[in-house]
């Protein structure tokens, strides 16, 4: 059951648990239970966890930049551990209700409770920013002031400094929209559209003035084939093929050989496979026409036979001078029989030698015998005549003499004619050797060409053909097949006429013809492709003007985004300006220029801002703040900015949490800072975080410790140690 | 309706001739809000339709 809220009240902080983030490695509650509250403590004990934690647990993410380099993991896990396990608890109250928001890295959860009630997820967010009236954008503006926002106020570029107060006033989503809105953008598009479909059509026109060209040169180079201009068409080539394919089969039927027609050509993508079949059938033709068959047994005979003659001549040559050969010798050595006859005489003559010989020797042995005996026995009488010798000296001396005429003459006589003879009859050996070594050649010559004759009449065909004859047969078979060959030829040679015919006429239609065709088909397709071109350019055209909208619509949305950010941003400046002024003055104390004066001025495409300061608002002393202000004084007058815009801006939450405000200030100024907060914690709740322990002292000065709760964080060790202090009826109640 | 939507729906609404810009408007806040910066410009890119040769060449000079 919802309680009733008291007319008026905003949400309030009452506590905050921190678990295992950032400077809590364990679980940190604090407590400021709606009231003001005071976070103190030295640099790195974890004083700016708290802050990330109230971000991260209400919204879950951070504004673009503040995590520079770091996955938020990295960044938000603990110090110390690492682990990716950080939750956390933010408890709102509003007049006695509870807003409890809790959110936990491990499940990726949001839950937001209210009323009895429990959300989750979108759900969960929906509800969050109903309840508080702000999105993350104005929490960061509005609820968590940082004083590194307000740095970039202080540069030097313009830009930046607009930058920067676009935050300020929430205006930066403007300045993301305005960067994207770009016309020019669009008038580019189109004009690319519009180019495209030029470059296109030029391309187009050159292509066909091209095509047109080559259908020309096609044209003129098939008259010259004798085409003519009724050819030019798929019928007419259909037409000459079909003519060509007719003239191929009549040829075939001349030269006796089975041709098939081409297939028809009824398209010049036919004319390949026309082609093929055309010189297939020529070819078939050119191969198996009746006269290459009548040609091939008459060359054959013409080659045997020539081969025949040759081998006769060789033989016959061979026979005839073996022949001669023995007729030589004859005619010096004579006929066999006269020297076998005469070798016959010689013999016997020889054998009558050899007795004639033998007989003197015989003798003349006879006497040496005699003079022997008569020399040793001395005897009277002759031994065979029984004589009585007339004187024995004698008688030996006629003895040697007679016996030394045997040796010395007729046995000489003798063996000088059977020498003679021997070697006559040695001469007609030789001779007759020689006559049966030629007589054995003559005849096996002449037996081989006997053979080679039977060879020879079998070859023509005939018998009983005679030596003599057998080369004049042979020479007029040879020139009977010769003539006929002459024949044959002269009729190939007019066939090869036909055929080359043929394969001109083809070459001109392959060559002539079909390109023109083809080419007239191209520029046909190419004209239609055209036609079809101009439709889309008509679209591209039309996509142009649609895109030349879009810049107009997107040049209208810029100019009123531009209009309504210097409303937007003059009626914030404007709700804030009283009480900037009055900050301004607090905590700035500036003698001389004490009106603070920002304004939003709208500039050619952009709103810029004026940051000057005046003497008692008198516009003839107006100056720009950054030439009249010291750096501290700058940095004052930009937190008085702040806090009045976040004072200003209306929503749910009535929480300001500042942190660290006294960067850059001197003593005044901190005292000063120190009154407008505590002033400030009288009407809201107001948190500060600092390690100023001048500022501290301020703050106690002015009393914002009386109603505050004080957290004063003393050191670190992976958690904070804090000392916690509470206001009570009766005063301050300290714990631990 | 946030602040600047709700002005900029204004302006563009009381202007004659506009309801196609303010259709347009609202198509890139809903993207904005939606996706940020990012979400936006990838609608806007959406609607800036480039033949395919200049798209690259006219992305980076956006980009730039």
């Amino acid at each position: 059951m919802t309680r009733p809220v008291p007319n008026g009240a905003r949400w309030r902080l009452a506590w905050i648990i921190i678990r295992e983030f950032r400077g809590v490695a364990k679980e940190r509650r604090y407590e400021f239970n709606g009231r003001p509250g005071l976070l103190h403590g030295n640099n790195g004990v974890g004083k700016s966890t708290v802050a990330l934690a109230l971000q991260w647990i209400l919204y879950g993410k951070f504004p673009s930049g503040v995590l520079q380099n770091a996955t938020p993991d990295r960044f938000l896990s603990p110090v110390q551990a690492k682990n990716k396990h950080y939750s956390g608890e933010v408890v709102l109250d509003r007049g006695g209700q509870r807003l409890v928001v809790s959110r936990d890295a491990a499940t990726k959860e949001l839950k937001v409770s209210h009323g009895g009630e429990t959300w989750q997820g979108a759900a969960a967010e929906a509800e969050r920013d109903a309840l508080l009236g702000l999105d993350m954008d104005s929490f960061v503006r509005a609820v968590l002031l940082q004083q590194s926002q307000t740095r970039a106020l202080l540069l030097e570029d313009p830009k930046e400094r607009n930058k920067a107060l676009d935050r300020l006033l929430g205006m930066d989503s403007v300045e993301h929209l305005l960067d994207l809105l770009r016309p020019k953008d669009y008038t580019q598009a189109a004009d690319a559209w519009r180019d495209k479909a030029s470059a296109e059509q030029e391309r187009l026109a050159e292509r066909e003035q091209l095509l047109a060209e080559q259908l020309e040169t096609a044209q003129k180079r098939a008259r010259a084939m004798k085409f003519l201009n009724k050819d030019f068409n798929p019928s007419g080539l259909r037409t000459r093929c079909a003519d060509l394919g007719r003239d191929v089969v009549a040829l075939g039927k001349k030269y006796r050989v089975d041709v098939a027609e081409p297939p028809a050509c009824t398209d010049p993508t036919h004319v390949e496979s026309f082609s093929k079949a055309f010189t297939s059938q020529v070819q078939r033709v050119r191969v198996h026409a009746q006269l290459k068959k009548q040609l091939a047994p008459v060359e054959k005979d013409i080659s045997t036979w020539t081969a025949l003659r040759e081998g006769w001549t060789e033989r016959s040559a061979a026979r005839d001078e073996s022949a001669a050969a023995l007729a030589q010798l004859v005619k010096k050595h004579g006929e066999r029989e006269g020297l076998m006859k005469a070798r016959g005489d010689l013999s016997r003559e020889l054998t009558e030698l050899g007795r004639s010989l033998k007989a003197a020797d015989d003798t003349r042995q006879l006497l040496e015998d005699a003079l022997v005996l008569i020399a040793r026995e001395k005897p009277r009488t002759c031994p065979v005549c029984e004589q009585s010798f007339p004187a024995r000296p004698d008688i030996v001396a006629r003895l040697k003499e007679r016996s030394a005429s045997l040796a010395s003459k007729e046995m000489g006589r003798i063996e000088a004619q059977l020498a003679t003879g021997q070697a006559r009859a040695g001469a007609i050996d030789d001779a007759l050797a020689l006559l049966k070594a030629e007589e054995v050649g003559l005849a096996s010559c002449q037996k081989e060409l006997e053979t080679y004759r039977q060879k020879v009449m079998k070859a023509l065909g005939g018998s009983g053909i005679v030596e003599s004859k057998i080369l004049v047969r042979l020479d007029d078979a040879l020139r009977k097949r010769e003539v006929e060959r002459v024949a044959i030829g002269d009729g190939m040679t007019v066939m090869e006429q036909d055929l080359g015919e043929m394969e001109l006429r083809h070459g001109a239609l392959r060559d002539g013809l079909v390109p023109v065709v083809l080419k007239r088909e191209e520029l046909a397709a190419h004209e239609g492709a055209a036609k079809k071109a101009k439709a889309l350019h008509a679209r591209d055209e039309a996509r142009a003007v649609g895109l030349d909208g879009l810049a107009a619509q997107v040049d209208a949305i810029r100019k009123a985004l531009l209009s309504a950010k210097q409303e937007l941003a003059g009626e914030s400046l404007r709700k804030a300006g009283p009480r900037a002024q009055f900050l301004y003055r607090a905590l700035v104390k500036q003698p001389v220029f004490d009106t603070l004066d920002i304004q939003a001025t709208p500039r050619a495409n952009k709103v810029d801002y004026t940051f000057a300061v005046s003497a008692k608002g008198a516009s003839t002393t107006a100056r720009d703040a950054r030439l009249v202000l010291s750096d501290g004084q700058l940095t004052a007058t930009a937190l008085a900015l702040f806090f009045a815009l976040a004072e200003s801006t209306g929503h749910e939450l009535d929480l300001l949490y500042i942190d660290d405000p006294t960067q850059n200030l001197d003593l005044p100024c901190k005292e000063a800072m120190a009154k407008a907060i505590t002033d400030l914690a009288r009407r809201r709740q107001v948190i500060v975080s600092t390690q100023d322990e001048d500022f501290v002292s301020f703050l106690d000065a002015e009393g914002f410790r009386l109603e505050a709760v004080v957290h004063h964080i003393k050191s670190w060790d992976g958690n904070p140690t804090v000392e916690t202090t509470s206001p009570t009826a009766t005063g301050h109640s300290q714990r631990a | 309706m946030k602040p600047i939507d709700a002005a900029v729906t204004l302006k563009l609404g009381v202007q004659g001739g506009h309801q196609e810009a303010l259709a347009l408007w609202k198509a890139i806040w809903a993207a904005y809000e939606r996706g940020g910066a990012e979400g936006a410009k990838t609608h806007l890119a959406g609607l800036r339709e480039l033949p395919e040769d200049d798209a690259d060449e006219l992305d980076d000079e956006a980009d730039s």
